[in-house]
């Protein structure tokens, strides 16, 4: 049974079945919304359009370079522990 | 002592809380607006962690009867502070240490789930010669999506002045002065020059932050709707971090900086002159506890009171001094003296709204104890201040004075007056002593050995 078939399903009477409920998929599409266009938001000090907009973007490519840094870390900790040049001899640190 | 409550003037703007007075002791309101964040910022573990390493100011709550019982949620007693000083005081470095703590602040927040809501260099204090954040209530829930409130104030308080200092002129530190929610990222980006425009975060934060507000500016605020994630924000902490790091200005050898290096003074007069200075201070009865040298050049002499015991503040006009202060008392690990960079002729004055928010320098606080060392001929010459009020204002200033009289046939005088006409001729040491003894009684009084220079040990009249 599809999650609208058991919510159609559910006693007339239920007072969870209300016509003004929304159905699961207008959550998702709803959360999506929120996550894409986040309401605005406010604080005591104004942050400013401009500068908030800029942080934005430049938060945005710091960010991609940040993840790059991740991956290139976890590429070379790879490369070191499957290659057959990068690994460690045991007796290095002997 | 007065038993009413007293809100500080210059605790307004938040709606979280504001600090009072009560019997001379400052406390801190919590109100109920903030109580969630309040009781995520203590049960999250940050407000610990973050007193812990000495980067937040310590406080209790107390049972005390609110100043604003409606609004009540807590009553905080914050550690009190030997002194509050303002960031167009600061050197260089201890600007660029106050933005480094800052943005550790703000790393360690987001570890814990909050962020810091303002970004303000008013925030920061000298305490034990390190920067100590003193906001409690500066902290907010972050929820993942939200920019950094506090972006913009961080790079008009602490970016723009820094590279400002670095790359065109440290005096224009001073614009902080004039204004108090940091330099306006426009004008900075004007007083900047080409090269810091090939420099990516300078190119960021500062020119395209300054062209980003003003194209902005009056558009509708519904089209601000995007959001930052976690790793793009720790991206932008990071960045900010290292381009403040990587900013540099070296203080030039020249005029005050070096001025032990080229005086006359012989090694055996500035021993002697050490020593006496010393013996003063052993000799003052009651021990002070708050020294102020003022012209304290590089605080050479600031570091016999320091060595005592006594919180000591060691003020110059030099922003070359002042620096070189500060370094040498953060390598040496000194916890009793706060360089600052103040012109004795020209203090800082009352700021902000209705002239209260940012009190005059004689306002924050009152020596014990005052080093007037080298000092009043430059007033009295290089200002035209006449010795009577000279006297009325370090009678006005302390309960004990340690000066120095330079006469006219010093070296140094000569030098001062090479240029000029000499129009001083009351400025002799009978007059001196005539003046100060308005207002003080002379209680020792020493040549200082291979020189002219005469030291004074004074007390100030009963009124």
């Amino acid at each position: 049974m599809s999650e609208r078939d058991a919510a159609n399903a559910l006693d007339p009477g239920d007072p969870r079945r209300s016509p003004l409920r929304p159905r699961p998929t207008w959550w998702a599409l709803l959360t999506l919304y929120w996550l894409l266009f986040p309401p605005p938001t406010y604080a005591y000090i104004d942050p400013g359009t401009g500068s908030y907009i800029l942080q934005v973007v430049i938060a945005g490519l710091l960010g991609v370079l940040v993840s790059l840094r991740i991956y290139w870390a976890r590429i070379k900790t790879f490369l070191k522990e499957y290659s057959p040049f990068g690994k460690r001899d045991p007796a290095e640190h002997e | 002592m007065s038993d009413s409550i007293e809100a500080l003037s210059s605790s307004f703007r938040d709606p979280s809380g504001f600090l009072f007075r009560y019997r001379g002791v400052l406390y801190r309101q919590v109100n109920r607006s903030y109580r969630e964040d309040f009781s995520h910022f203590m049960d999250s573990g940050l407000c610990s962690s973050l007193v812990d390493a000495g980067l937040l100011v310590a406080h209790e709550e107390v049972d005390l009867p609110p100043a604003e019982a409606l609004e009540c949620f807590k009553i905080l007693r914050p550690e009190p502070l030997p002194f509050i000083s303002y960031p167009f005081e600061w050197s260089f470095s201890q600007l660029q240490d106050a933005a480094l703590t800052t943005l550790a602040i703000q790393k360690r927040s987001l570890e814990h789930g909050m962020s810091l809501k303002d970004g303000t260099a008013y925030n920061i204090q000298f305490r034990k010669g390190k920067p100590l954040f003193i906001d409690t209530l500066s902290f907010e829930r972050y929820s993942e999506g939200r920019p950094w409130t506090a972006y913009r104030q961080f790079c008009q308080h602490f970016l723009a002045p820094l590279a400002l200092a670095s790359y065109s002129d440290i005096r224009l530190s001073q614009l902080l002065r004039i204004h108090l929610d940091g330099v306006p990222l426009d004008l900075a980006s004007r007083l900047l020059p080409l090269q810091t425009r090939f420099r990516f975060s300078l190119l960021t934060h500062l020119h395209l932050h300054a062209k980003a507000q003003t194209h902005f500016a009056g558009k509708p605020a519904r089209q601000v709707r995007r959001s930052v994630s976690r790793r793009a924000l720790q991206g932008l902490i990071e960045n900010l971090e290292s381009c403040v790091a990587a900013l540099r200005w070296n203080p030039p050898r020249q005029e005050w900086a070096s001025y032990y290096e080229d005086t006359n003074y012989t090694s055996e007069a500035f021993r002697h002159k050490q020593q006496l200075v010393g013996e003063y201070l052993d000799r003052i009865n009651p021990e002070p506890d708050v020294v102020w040298d003022l012209g304290a050049n590089t605080g050479l002499f600031s570091r016999l009171a320091a060595s005592r015991g006594m919180t000591t503040i060691a003020f110059d006009q030099d922003p070359a001094c002042v620096e070189r202060n500060y370094r040498a008392c953060r390598q040496e690990g000194d916890t009793h003296i706060l360089p600052l960079w103040v012109d004795l002729t020209n203090p800082s004055p009352n700021l902000g709204w209705h002239g209260r928010e940012r009190m005059s320098l004689l306002e924050r606080g009152s020596p014990d104890a005052v080093l007037a060392l080298a000092l009043i001929h430059h007033l009295a010459m290089a200002n035209n201040l006449p010795l009577s009020r000279l006297a009325g204002f370090f009678g006005e200033l302390c309960r004990s004075l340690i000066i120095e009289f330079v006469p006219k046939t010093d070296s140094q005088v000569q030098r001062l007056l090479a240029s000029r006409e000499d129009i001083f001729p009351g400025y002799t040491q009978e007059a001196f002593e005539q003046a100060f003894s308005r207002f003080f009684e002379i209680r020792e009084v020493s040549k200082i050995r291979q020189t002219e220079r005469t030291l004074y040990r004074m007390e100030r009249k009963p009124l």
